[in-house]
């Protein structure tokens, strides 16, 4: 809480970094999974001297030139922008603790992009065998970007020993961290595979290299059908207890069902993914004559949407916090919670002395991290129908540690009283204005 | 194996409709796309169906128990309010896809002989999917439920001469009660899906007999080709009814059909109370002009685009072709003018 906020409404600052993350990801395991379709299908087409298919790979490798060193780079820049502008504390905490880690994917990025842009240029300059090996380069070099960004990623939702040792290692290769990978891998080869399906829908119908293409491509899947599940198993069974509990009890379930969003969107998770196998077998596979590019682009979209609904989901298992059993998303620190507590907001919070109004700084600095009055999580229903004194005793509640039924899905409330009740009044002001512009009911 | 399927055979001979099934041809062209339309209505009539019955297992009607079973169904019984869920928005979704594979049919000139049959039937169930959207709007017995259902049924005692007769028939009396929700109970889950499937039968034969318009310009032209039924164009048809099933969970999961307060009729309306979306042009209208006036000219031009076969009969490019085409094209923004119209005034 010693920096700046950053304010987005109606779909928060939480949905900047999701935009952009969600599109990287998308893209980046595309790259991963390019990085071995690439230099594997040329190696096929060289050994069975396929001219057809290397003519296409050749055509192929300049969109994932773009698309990796282009798109690939500004979004996952774009992703630090975002996070160091939504979350400096557990940015800054992520700098510290794995700027190692940083290094080697840096020197990893570049060899991955240089590589690709030799493989784009040497398509005709190069001899094959000098080629297919800097195809081999640009395979190793992107799976190895995603071996280091794994580690990052899993560290916050299960930073393992980190938490005591406060070891690099401990952390990077936390629990998670296996399933996670191999997860992603499975994901990158079947999104590689997609690819091949949507490019192979461009070609003339009737050509031989369209139907194989579209049955080569669709096999690509197959690995992630076969061992996903298991792989989901392992892994949710090293997710941490209150995530599995936030999954299978659920966060809102009154009035919209029994099931909490999370479970929900988990369902369409699986209904998904069953969905593209369908598709793929039924499409690419068994019909590739009458497959449309329509159709392709339906299988993408329903790809992104796994994709995405997967990354939104490991985001809200691992509410309240930012770095698992260290910050709250907030970036409050665990450890300071017991001496913070119900000290006044301001010794807590430099930025909020700058405000004149404590609550409208309270809010902004330990809700507005998942919360805006009127868009997305919206306070204005999520509090509808409370007065300032309700949102009082609320708040109250939020402060009241193993008695709090909050207390796995948001972090513990700062502040004195005269915090709590300063944060109510602004609430209640701002989620129905009183139509004179007074004051609400509490005053600080 | 092999003798107990030549032993079926001979009670049930399917072998003509697999030989029909494996010659049948399907035209492909660039306008093939709005083929999927009609099977997309069928697939989300078949999954009213399924979630419809579900729902008949818990739900009760009756003034003391519709909103009560509705809540349990809801809150209780396991995944009661995803399937309540689906079986809402897939009713939208329906009358949705029916709207629009029915402008299709309209500009592509399906209806001109042999297919006139094709489109009564077609005219026919689309009546009757707004008397099944009407009917099991009211059937949870909550404050929406029940004062859209008091304004639908107003909308129709406006019908001139015979209007508050049909009133009161729907109602089972002067005013809406739980004898209302019995009627329109029986109505929903016994009457209309009866006589839907009849006519649902006949439509589909007629298809299969007919099999699908092409365009007259796409076939002067000789811009098409032929697939088989049997498996290409199956394997299309279900890969796009996996696709609407797919919008379909979204839609429910995502945002999950809501259950209000129970209706009270002794409460004023809420304010803005409204039809469901595909009542709304006809209640703009209403609200523009006398009732009489609104129900008769509404009532002329559904007349009108209903008998469109005997009026424009033989060719699409003939100066009645065109002037079919511009109707079609005035009906669609007519409608959707006075629904946005209608929305813009709540």
């Amino acid at each position: 809480m010693n920096y700046p906020t950053w304010t987005i409404d109606v779909i928060g600052s939480g949905w900047v970094i999701g935009l952009i993350a969600i599109i990287h990801v998308f893209i980046s395991h595309f790259a991963v999974g390019a990085g071995l379709f690439l230099p594997v299908t040329e190696y096929f087409a060289r050994k069975h001297g396929r001219t057809d298919v290397l003519d296409f790979l050749h055509h192929h490798t300049r969109f994932f030139l773009v698309l990796t060193a282009v798109a690939g780079a500004t979004t996952g820049v774009g992703i630090w922008f975002a996070i160091s502008l939504v979350q400096p504390e557990a940015t800054a905490t992520l700098i510290r603790t794995f700027v190692f880690a940083w290094g080697m994917e840096w020197v990893v990025f570049l060899v991955e992009v240089a590589s690709l842009v030799f493989y784009y240029y040497g398509w005709e300059k190069m001899s094959p065998e000098l080629h297919q090996k800097i195809g081999w380069v640009y395979a190793a070099t992107a799976f190895l970007s995603l071996v280091i960004i794994n580690g990052i990623l899993t560290f916050m939702l299960t930073p393992g020993t980190w938490l005591v040792t406060r070891s690099f290692w401990g952390g990077f290769f936390n629990p998670t961290y296996w399933p996670s990978l191999i997860m992603r891998a499975f994901v990158a080869l079947s999104l590689a595979g997609l690819w091949g399906i949507y490019q192979g829908t461009k070609l003339d119908r009737d050509s031989f290299l369209r139907i194989w293409l579209l049955r080569y491509s669709s096999r690509w899947l197959i690995p992630s059908y076969m061992f996903a599940g298991f792989i989901l198993i392992w892994y949710l069974q090293v997710v941490p207890d209150p995530s599995m509990a936030a999954m299978t009890r659920g966060i809102a379930t009154a009035g919209v069902g029994n099931l909490s969003i999370l479970t929900r969107v988990a369902m369409l998770i699986g209904l998904f993914t069953v969905t593209i196998a369908l598709l793929v077998l039924f499409g690419p596979y068994l019909n590739p004559k009458d497959f449309t590019r329509a159709k392709a682009v339906a299988l993408l979209i329903a790809g992104f949407f796994v994709t995405g609904a997967t990354e939104w989901s490991r985001e809200v298992i691992r509410k309240p916090f930012a770095i698992r059993g260290f910050m709250y998303s907030n970036g409050l620190y665990l450890q300071d919670v017991g001496k913070k507590l119900n000290t006044p907001f301001i010794e807590n919070a430099r930025w909020a002395r700058l405000n004149p109004d404590i609550g409208e700084a309270m809010f902004k600095m330990q809700c507005m991290s998942c919360h805006t009055l009127h868009g997305y999580r919206s306070l204005a229903i999520s509090l509808a129908g409370r007065d300032a004194e309700s949102i009082y005793n609320f708040l109250v509640v939020l402060q009241k540690g193993s008695e709090n039924p909050y207390r796995d899905i948001m972090p513990p409330l700062l502040g004195a009283d005269a915090d709590l009740k300063a944060l109510a009044a602004y609430l209640s002001k701002e989620i129905a204005p009183p139509p004179s512009g007074g004051a609400a009911s509490v005053k600080p | 194996m092999g003798t107990l399927l030549s032993k079926l055979e001979e009670r049930l001979p399917l072998a003509p409709l697999k030989e029909a099934a494996l010659h049948k041809q399907v035209p492909i062209h660039k306008h093939a796309f709005w083929y999927y339309m009609g099977g997309i209505s069928l697939f989300f009539f078949l999954v009213q169906m399924v979630t419809g019955v579900l729902l008949l297992f818990h739900y009760q009607p009756g003034a003391e128990t519709a909103h009560a079973s509705a809540l349990r169904i809801m809150t209780k019984v396991d995944f009661g309010w995803l399937i309540r869920s689906i079986h809402s928005w897939s009713a939208n979704l329906m009358v949705g896809a029916i709207f629009v594979h029915m402008f299709s049919v309209f500009f592509m000139k399906a209806y001109q002989k042999p297919r006139d049959l094709t489109w009564y039937t077609g005219l026919a169930l689309l009546g009757m999917t707004f008397l099944f959207g009407f009917t099991g709007y009211l059937l949870p017995w909550d404050d929406i439920a029940f004062f859209a259902t008091k304004v639908g049924v107003d909308v129709a005692a406006g019908t001139p001469v015979i209007g508050k007769e049909i009133a009161n028939i729907l109602r089972g009396g002067t005013d809406i009660t739980g004898l209302t929700i019995q009627r329109f109970f029986a109505l929903h889950a016994v009457v209309l899906p009866g006589i839907f499937i009849a006519i649902l039968s006949l439509h589909l034969l007629l298809v299969q007999i007919h099999g699908n318009k092409i365009p007259e310009g796409v076939e002067r032209a000789n811009a098409y080709r032929t697939i088989p039924f049997f498996p290409n164009f199956l394997y299309a048809d279900l890969y796009v009814w996996l696709l609407a099933f797919n919008v379909l969970s979204i839609l429910a999961a995502i945002y999950p059909w809501p259950l209000g307060p129970e209706a009270d009729i002794l409460k004023p309306a809420p304010q803005g109370i409204h039809p469901e979306w595909y009542f709304m042009a006809q209640f703009q209208l209403l609200k523009m002009m006398p009732e009489p006036v609104a129900m008769t000219l509404f009532g002329a031009a559904g007349a009108l685009w209903a008998i469109v076969p005997l009026w424009n009969p033989a060719t699409a490019t003939g100066r009645r072709g065109k002037l079919a085409t511009y109707a079609g094209i005035a009906a669609a923004i007519g409608l959707i003018g006075l629904t946005i119209l209608a929305y813009g005034k709540l």
